[in-house]
């Protein structure tokens, strides 16, 4: 092998090790694309829009549905945020919230309240019909201020909407937030 | 490199039940194991089982809610006939779906137990451990993979006949 070969390998090689590692990798080249608002700002995605109404921060929820009543307790706060949705060109369902701390750390909606009727991920969208519906969340409080919440139709849809929503100042922490299915959550 | 680690296995560190354990996506710490005998006239099915429960800390070290926490500890050697854990949560005894980062949960885990098996007098655990791989050898996308085991723990089993399993 001749010494011009082996410097053309050794080229070609630092090269391809040079694109491995500073070419965006497949979950950011399909990752979903932000579409960024405020709350109380109607928001579209591709396929749906939303509008948030109002957030709230709890240390604990009184849930009443079904015909029984209890209280969730959580190690954070429970952040309440309700919104309005509607889809855009056919009937879509939105089932993914989560909550971007300022770090980047992610906090999925909470599944504790997965039945619950007034879920907006529990209900169909149609074009042209507004719905109400809420999002939960458990959050450390510490990761509350510089957060954004994130709601898409699907936790992994590649190169779909996202939108994400700066809240804005949330009040300050209640006691206790009841919640009843017979009053669409309340 | 690998075949030296294979030819000569590093021995699995023993932890102690309430001891901090770092499995790389999660802080486990195993607080104790019980037996709850079947209830026959019970009204909830799983209450007519046989079961073992052991009893959790867990925390989330990652950056994302997950539930991976089910995979982590493994009854060794395996029992025949025993089935994956259900998990619950300490805080409202429901059966628990995922854990939030930095957030520290109290997690209930009951292993039906086969009904032709004697009840153990003591249960070895296995924890395994995670890895964060920046890019899958799949996809080449960010997520956390199962690793070796990290350490054993081995938990006196008391039964325990007037709680009930959840």
């Amino acid at each position: 092998m001749s010494l011009r070969t082996i410097v053309a390998l050794t080229a070609a090689a630092a090269v391809l090790y040079g694109l491995q590692q500073t070419r965006p990798g497949y979950a950011d080249i399909t990752r979903p694309l932000a579409v960024t608002g405020v709350a109380g700002e109607r928001l579209s995605g591709r396929e749906f829009t939303v509008q948030v109404t109002n957030a709230r921060l709890a240390k604990r929820l009184q849930v009443t549905a079904y015909g029984q009543s209890r209280i969730l307790t959580t190690s954070g706060v429970w952040l309440i945020v309700n919104l309005k949705a509607e889809a855009r060109n056919k009937t879509v369902a939105i089932t993914a919230a989560s909550w971007r701390g300022p770090t980047g750390i992610q906090f999925d909606a909470s599944q504790r309240l997965s039945t619950f009727p007034s879920l907006i991920s529990g209900q169909r969208l149609e074009p042209g019909i507004e719905k109400s519906g809420q999002v939960f969340l458990e959050i450390p409080p510490d990761q509350l201020d510089g957060g954004v919440l994130l709601i898409a139709r699907g936790p992994f849809i590649p190169l779909d909407s996202e939108i994400t929503v700066d809240l804005g100042s949330l009040p300050a922490s209640v006691e206790e937030i009841s919640l009843d299915a017979r009053r669409n959550g309340g | 490199m690998a075949i030296y680690a294979a030819a000569n296995p590093e021995t699995l560190a023993m932890a102690k039940a309430g001891e901090d354990i770092d499995t790389g996506q999660w802080r486990v710490n195993v607080v104790g194991a019980h037996f709850v005998p079947a209830k026959k006239d019970a009204a909830a099915y799983i209450d007519r089982q046989n079961s073992v429960v052991v009893d959790f800390n867990f925390t989330n070290l990652s950056a994302a809610t997950s539930n991976l926490f089910a995979r982590v500890a493994k009854v060794d050697p395996p029992v025949a006939g025993l089935g994956e854990p259900t998990f619950y949560l300490g805080r409202d005894k429901s059966i628990l779906f995922d854990l939030h980062p930095g957030m520290a949960e109290y997690v209930t885990a009951v292993w039906k137990w086969p009904d032709n098996t004697p009840p153990p007098q003591s249960l070895r655990l296995v924890l395994g451990g995670q890895i964060f791989k920046k890019r899958d050898n799949l996809f080449g996308t960010p997520g956390w993979l199962p690793g070796s085991p990290v350490a054993s723990v081995t938990l006196p089993v008391e039964v325990k006949t007037d709680e009930a399993t959840q």
